[in-house]
């Protein structure tokens, strides 16, 4: 298959990476039980950075070929929005299910370590790919259709990947 | 900024046609079906012959991963996209999709234009005529509903609703000009879109 894979996850962590320092931390170390209360309060120490306002937020994979992403979305809320992927993470319920089978073993402990990076759509200033838009809903599928390209079986979403 | 409108015309093989069989004054034709005889609306012969030979060919080709389609007001350079969609060659369960398979006779599926539920000419079916189902019309089918027609009894456009449709290969560039899969293409069509037609774009997420 032709695919500018390369330049697509060149695109990717060019428009991500900036963020990490200061809109990013760490939910789930490797090999330890996902637990709701850990999280939030992992996520809590965003607080100050993660407001309630309209935001895209990418969880990662820390794995040895570095952070790949392997889920993206937006919400009025975040932090609210992360409360109910928990619920639904924990039961795995529904798309949960593959949630739980990618990131967690049979022993209910994440494969690898996993981090959040929430950004803010007043944070954002360029675009993933150039010329295109920067609305926190058109960021999002550009970095959704990146993704799916440059990490062909990795992310989680359901719509924007290929089979 | 990137122009969409360019890019449509720029994708090899594409193609505008009437989406509707209607008369001269946009009134859809409709057809009735099963015991019930619901109403449902006709799609021209010129969408339904596009479609099976976007797909006849498509299948042919082993680089041929699927069909981008665009519903939209006006054509060619003043093509207007009211919803960005595509119908993939592989299924999530099937090597083809059922979707797609048997695209002459597969009027209830038809590459997701079909007159079955969960289609989106049967879902727009539904929420016009409002017949008995297993569930009611669902909200977005019953916006694009109230989008594309001026009124439902006759079920009367707007304005002309035409259909772009074009092949999708390994290899072919999407807006970003960076070669990809059919979905990061539409990915990018509606990232693109949710701004340069805002006021139309009836695709919910992206947005």
């Amino acid at each position: 298959m032709v695919r500018d894979a390369e330049k697509k996850k060149t695109l990717l962590h060019e428009w991500l990476v900036p963020f990490l320092p200061t809109r990013a931390v760490r939910i789930l170390d490797s090999g330890s039980i996902l637990e709701k209360a850990s999280v939030q309060q992992r996520l809590s120490t965003l607080s100050g950075n993660c407001p309630n306002t309209f935001s895209i937020y990418v969880l990662f994979s820390e794995t040895t070929e570095g952070l790949v992403p392997v889920y993206i979305g937006k919400a009025d809320q975040p932090l609210v929005r992360w409360g109910q992927h928990l619920d639904g993470w924990l039961a795995g319920s529904g798309v949960y299910g593959g949630w739980r089978r990618a990131l967690l073993d049979d022993q209910g402990k994440a494969r690898t370590a996993l981090t959040l990076l929430v950004v803010p759509g007043t944070d954002i200033t360029r675009p993933p790919i150039p010329g295109f838009p920067t609305t926190v809903g058109a960021v999002e599928y550009q970095l959704v259709g990146l993704a799916g390209d440059a990490y062909p079986g990795r992310l989680l979403n359901h719509e924007g990947v290929g089979r | 900024m990137t122009c969409l409108r360019e890019w449509f015309l720029s994708v090899p093989g594409h193609s505008f046609v009437q989406l509707f069989d209607t008369d001269d004054a946009l009134v859809v034709q409709t057809k009735l079906m099963g015991s019930s005889q619901k109403h449902i609306l006709r799609r021209s012969s010129a969408m339904e012959a596009a479609v099976v030979g976007c797909i006849e060919q498509g299948l042919a080709a082993p680089e041929w991963e699927g069909m981008l389609y665009v519903m939209g007001w006006g054509t060619g350079p003043t093509f207007r996209p009211l919803y960005v969609g595509k119908a993939e060659r592989r299924g999530v369960k099937h090597p083809v999709s059922h979707n797609i398979t048997n695209i002459r006779t597969n009027t209830s599926k038809f590459a997701r234009w079909g007159d079955g539920l969960d289609y989106h000419i049967g879902d727009l079916s539904h929420a016009i005529f409002a017949f008995e189902a297993y569930r009611k019309p669902s909200k977005k089918y019953r916006r694009w509903a109230s989008v594309l027609f001026r009124s439902f009894d006759p079920p009367t456009l707007r304005e002309a609703v035409n259909f772009y449709s074009a092949p999708w290969c390994a290899g072919c560039t999407g807006p970003s000009g960076l070669a990809g899969s059919l979905p990061a293409a539409e990915k990018e069509i509606i990232a693109l879109a949710s701004v340069q037609f805002e006021d139309s774009l009836l695709n919910v997420d992206g947005v």
